[in-house]
C-alpha cells in the first residue's frame, strides 16, 4: 500500500462522503479534498494535485453529473479516475467506460472492503500489463515517479529508445518546455519512462517507424536522410545494415498513401 | 425501462448505502468488543440486503436476480469480512432467476449460516469446508450448505438470535428447512 497516495471524493451525499474518507483514511490513504460538485472538484484538482479522483456519477438535480466532471478534470490534468456509483445501467456504464476509468465500483458498496477494491484498481493500473500507459487518440500517459501519469502528446515525440524494460522519450524543444517549464531542454538527453518499448510502439500511430528493434522515431520530424544515419529534429541516428532501404521503402509508402 | 422505476430503484439503493453508512461509522466509534461484533453483524446483514438491490435492475429482468452468481458473491463477502477470503466454497448451483421478494429472505438466511459457520466451525477445523448446493427440481429451490465444523446440539442453540432469524426467514419463504448431519448442514426447500 502505497501511504502517500493522496485521493479526491467527488461525492454529493454528505454521510457517504464522510464514510469513504474515514475508511480511507484508515487504510493510510490521504484524503486531500471532498467535492459535492464539478466545479469544486475543479478547485480541488488545481490545489491540490491529488494522484486519484473517486466520483459518483449522479452528484444531485441540475448538477453536472461525475462523467462530465471526470472529463473537466482530465482536461485540466491526466488524473485517474475511479467511480463509485449506483447508477449501473449499461448505458451509464458505456459512457463511463470512455473515460478510461481504472475501476467501476457499484453502490450500495461495503465500506470495510471499499480499501480493498481501490488498492486492487490502483495495482492493476500500474503494475499490470496495461500498466504502464494509458493510450489515447492523440496522445499518451506514462507512468512518472511512483504514482503520478504524465501526458505526453504523440507530437512531442522525436525518437523512442528502449532501455530494458524502460523507454526513453527524446522529446521536441516545445513538449520538453510544456512538461518542465523550469528545466532546461537538451535534445540528447531523453526522458527516462517505466513503460516498455514494444507495448509503447504498439500504441503509436503510424508515423512512427521502428528503425530497428530498440529504436523508433516520429516520421514526422525526419528531416534528412543519409546512407548510414538519419537526423531526426536536433538527434543523429545511425542506420543499421539495410536499415535505408526500408525507410525509403516506408516512405514511399506514406508519400504514395498521400497522393490518394 | 421506465424512468420512474429507475429512479425508485436509484433511491433504494441510495438509501441502503445510508444505512450501511450509519452503521459503519457507528461500528468504528465503538470500542466494546462485544458492541462492535453486534453492529458488525448488523451491517452484514443490511449488506446481504443491499446486494440483492445491487444486483437487480440492470439487465432486462427487472425484479428477478440470478442465483448462481448472488450466492457466490455473498458468501464471499462475509468470509472476507471473517478473515476467511483464501477459503474456496465448493459450489453445485443451477442457473437460477429468483424474484426479489424471495431473493431477500433467501440472502438473509444464507447470511446467518455463513456467519454461523465462521464463528462457529471454522476456528476448531483444521482445515474448513464449506459446500453449497442451489438446484431447481420441479419448480421448487433446494439449497443446502454444509461445513465441517463440530457437531453441535440444536436443542441448546435454538435461543441465539442467529436461528431465530432462520426460522423466520425460512417461514417467510414457506420452506421447509432444518439442521441435518448433527448441524453441519442445513437444507432449505421452497417453491419457486
Amino acid at each position: 500500500m502505497n501511504s502517500s497516495l493522496r485521493i479526491l471524493i467527488v461525492e454529493d451525499e454528505p454521510l457517504t462522503a464522510l464514510t469513504i474518507e474515514e475508511k480511507l483514511t484508515e487504510a493510510g490513504y490521504e484524503i486531500c479534498g471532498k467535492a459535492a460538485d464539478c466545479e469544486s472538484a475543479i478547485r480541488f484538482l488545481i490545489k491540490e494535485s491529488p494522484d486519484l479522483a473517486l466520483i459518483d456519477i449522479y452528484l444531485g438535480k441540475g448538477q453536472l453529473n461525475g462523467i462530465v466532471t471526470a472529463r473537466e478534470l482530465m482536461r485540466i490534468k491526466p488524473i485517474p479516475i475511479i467511480y463509485l456509483t449506483g447508477h449501473t445501467e449499461p448505458e451509464t456504464f458505456s459512457r463511463a467506460k470512455k473515460t478510461n476509468p481504472l475501476a467501476f465500483l457499484h453502490k450500495p458498496f461495503r465500506p470495510a472492503e471499499l480499501a480493498d477494491q481501490i488498492e486492487l484498481a490502483l495495482h492493476n493500473f500500474y503494475h499490470g500489463e496495461k500498466a504502464e500507459m494509458v493510450g489515447m487518440s492523440d496522445h499518451l500517459y506514462v507512468l512518472e515517479g511512483q504514482n503520478k501519469l504524465l501526458r505526453v502528446n504523440h507530437e512531442g515525440i522525436l525518437m523512442l529508445k528502449a532501455e530494458g524494460a524502460y523507454t526513453e522519450f527524446f522529446l521536441t524543444h516545445a513538449e520538453f518546455s510544456r512538461l518542465y517549464p523550469e528545466k532546461i531542454y537538451r535534445s540528447t538527453q531523453p526522458l527516462l519512462m517505466s513503460v516498455g518499448f514494444g507495448h509503447l510502439f504498439s500504441n503509436l500511430p503510424e508515423n512512427f517507424y521502428k528503425i530497428s528493434r530498440s529504436l523508433a522515431i516520429n516520421l514526422n520530424y525526419l528531416d534528412r536522410v543519409e546512407y548510414s544515419r538519419v537526423f531526426v529534429g536536433e538527434c543523429e541516428v545511425t542506420l543499421p545494415e539495410g536499415g535505408h532501404k526500408a525507410l525509403i521503402d516506408r516512405l514511399n509508402i506514406i508519400r504514395s498513401r498521400k497522393k490518394k | 425501462m421506465q424512468p420512474w422505476f429507475r429512479n425508485r430503484n436509484h433511491r433504494v439503493k441510495n438509501n441502503l448505502q445510508q444505512v450501511t453508512n450509519l452503521l459503519s461509522l457507528q461500528s468504528s466509534r465503538l470500542t466494546d468488543e462485544e458492541a462492535k461484533k453486534a453492529v458488525t453483524e448488523a451491517l452484514l446483514r443490511i449488506e446481504a440486503m443491499a446486494l440483492v438491490h445491487q444486483r437487480l435492475y440492470d439487465g432486462d429482468r427487472l425484479v428477478e436476480i440470478n442465483l448462481s452468481s448472488f450466492i457466490p458473491e455473498l458468501i464471499e463477502g462475509i468470509l472476507r469480512s471473517y478473515n476467511y477470503s483464501h477459503l474456496q466454497p465448493e459450489y453445485r448451483l443451477d442457473p437460477i432467476w429468483l424474484h426479489v421478494d424471495s431473493a431477500i429472505p433467501m440472502g438473509l438466511l444464507i447470511n446467518e449460516l455463513v456467519t454461523n459457520s465462521c464463528k462457529y466451525a471454522f476456528p476448531f477445523s483444521p482445515e474448513p469446508v464449506i459446500k453449497v448446493t442451489c438446484q431447481l427440481k420441479k419448480n421448487q429451490i433446494l439449497l443446502e450448505l454444509t461445513d465441517n465444523g463440530p457437531s453441535f446440539d440444536l436443542s441448546q442453540k435454538t435461543k441465539t438470535f442467529g436461528l431465530k432469524l432462520l426460522q423466520i426467514f425460512s417461514a417467510q419463504l414457506k420452506a421447509e428447512s432444518g439442521f441435518e448431519n448433527k448441524g453441519t448442514m442445513f437444507r432449505l426447500l421452497f417453491s419457486k
